[in-house]
């Protein structure tokens, strides 16, 4: 009953991290979008998108991903809108990780000094102009290390969709470690490809530091 | 009589369910009509269910479903699921059927029905020769590692009050803080126990006391009663025929004695 720890498991682990990045890379591009237009709605010069932005930016950062996941995965099934594990995860991901994108892309436009948009304005610049040819490349550059940050963290939440029965990389580990009972060596297999997956995240984002000279 | 008292009990659980169930399960001629059914095993849970060294479901769980796929003449759409997911898989319709080495509790018996038993696994406490335990009392000061949420955990919270539980994920990693020392004693099923020895002669899992030889139950959504009727008919010819015995001492090593029915 109890069967060896075997390479063709490793194989099998690392088939199911494909999930892994996959889910990472579908909540990056759809939290990414929704995270665009949070961020707008969060400083855009109208009060009533500000507070609907806030409202859902609390929301989703004060409530666990753990929550929310089995609110789209098993709330969403009791109003009769059938949904799948890879549905369920890639939404709740996309949205918990919109909220946090929402708030570091606010936060690095800020943090753009006022004066740039002075400067701007005395060069005669439009609005536009402004916004896409002075404070966003600056913005971009300040917002890259926490957007990967919190990407390496996005890789790592993946895992809360084992409890939904999605076989990512830790799904795929719990599986292994119940057949073969070695639970150390499949976990810290699990663990060293999760660290793969992070590292080349924090390679790409020094990379793209070293390319945007926007500061300067 | 039997048959009487079930109709009783689906014309109960029908009133129940329309009222409470929130999808419309699936009844044996829906399942019939439409070719299949869906089963959900777990792959976790050895030697109930577990990835083979191709990674293919097998086990006792896998070869019931089968069994039941066959005998209603539908193809099975076989899914794997996790102790934390398989009520709520049966209760939001995700799953016809789910056979994965479940206890009935009354609290789980209020959003899915059971069937008559199929199988049954002895559980207890196990550990070296060094602690002289043998009765629950008798736990104070040791540490018992057990996987959290199971039949055994269940159990040992009941009858050891005073006993120094710590509970982990799943079989596996019980077993693991057991063999790296963070736990002094084991509680799991006898049949794991003998196949750890099995595998590492030099660990020493002597049973320190039996628990209780606990039953498994099949689920089905409420609201079927139908299917529930013709599955305690499959279990009660299957006991009767000694096929589940046979299937028992296929997995489990050992035959099954008569089980009280539902």
């Amino acid at each position: 009953m109890i069967r060896e720890f075997s390479p063709a498991d490793v194989v099998y682990m690392l088939a199911a991290a494909r999930w892994t990045v996959a889910l990472a890379l579908f909540a990056m591009v759809g939290g990414g979008l929704i995270g665009m237009l949070v961020a707008v709605l969060r400083i855009v010069a109208f009060r009533p998108a500000n507070w609907v932005a806030r409202a859902y930016i609390n929301l989703i950062q004060g409530t666990p991903l753990l929550g929310q996941l089995f609110v789209f995965f098993f709330g969403l099934p009791l109003l009769g809108i059938q949904v799948g594990a890879w549905e369920a995860a890639a939404l709740s991901l996309s949205i918990y990780a919109s909220a946090f994108f929402a708030e570091i892309w606010r936060g690095s436009l800020q943090s753009v000094s006022p004066r740039q948009w002075e400067a701007g304005a005395a060069l005669g610049l439009t609005y536009v102009q402004r916004l896409t040819h002075v404070v966003l490349p600056q913005a971009v550059r300040i917002a890259v290390p926490p957007t990967v940050g919190f990407l390496m963290q996005l890789v790592k939440d993946t895992s809360l969709t084992a409890l939904i029965g999605f076989i990512e990389l830790t799904r795929a580990s719990q599986i292994i470690s119940a057949a073969t009972f070695a639970p150390l060596p499949v976990y810290g297999t699990a663990a060293a490809i999760y660290f793969v997956i992070c590292f080349s995240l924090s390679r790409l984002s020094q990379r793209l530091e070293k390319r945007s000279h926007a500061a300067r | 009589m039997l048959k009487h008292l079930s109709r009783i009990v689906s014309a109960v659980l029908l009133a129940g369910a329309v009222t409470v169930a929130p999808a419309l399960a699936a009844d044996l001629q829906q399942i019939i009509s439409a070719g299949k059914v869906r089963i959900g095993v777990p792959v976790d849970v050895a030697p109930f269910g577990s990835n083979d060294a191709s990674n293919q479901p097998v086990g006792l769980d896998v070869d019931m479903a089968n069994a039941i796929a066959k005998a209603l003449g539908v193809t099975l759409e076989l899914q794997q699921i996790t102790g934390a997911n398989r009520v709520p898989y049966l209760a939001t319709d995700k799953l016809d059927i789910v056979i994965a080495a479940m206890g009935a509790t009354p609290e789980r018996a209020l959003q899915i029905s059971f069937t008559s038993p199929y199988a049954a696994l002895s559980s207890g406490v196990f550990g070296p020769d060094s602690i002289a335990v043998t009765k629950p009392e008798e736990l104070t000061d040791q540490t018992v590692a057990v996987a959290r949420g199971t039949t055994q955990d269940l159990l040992l919270t009941k009858l050891a009050p005073n006993a120094n539980i710590q509970r982990y994920d799943d079989d596996a990693t019980a077993a693991a803080a057991f063999t790296s020392g963070q736990a002094q004693l084991l509680a799991t099923a006898d049949i794991v126990a003998k196949d750890m020895m099995d595998k590492n002669p030099a660990l020493q899992l002597k049973p320190k006391f039996i628990m209780e030889f606990s039953p498994c139950y099949i689920g089905v959504q409420q609201g079927a009663p139908e299917l529930l009727h013709w599955l305690n008919t499959y279990v009660h010819l299957g006991m009767r025929d000694g096929s589940l015995s046979a299937l028992s001492e296929k997995w489990i090593g050992t035959k099954l004695p008569a089980l009280p029915t539902i």
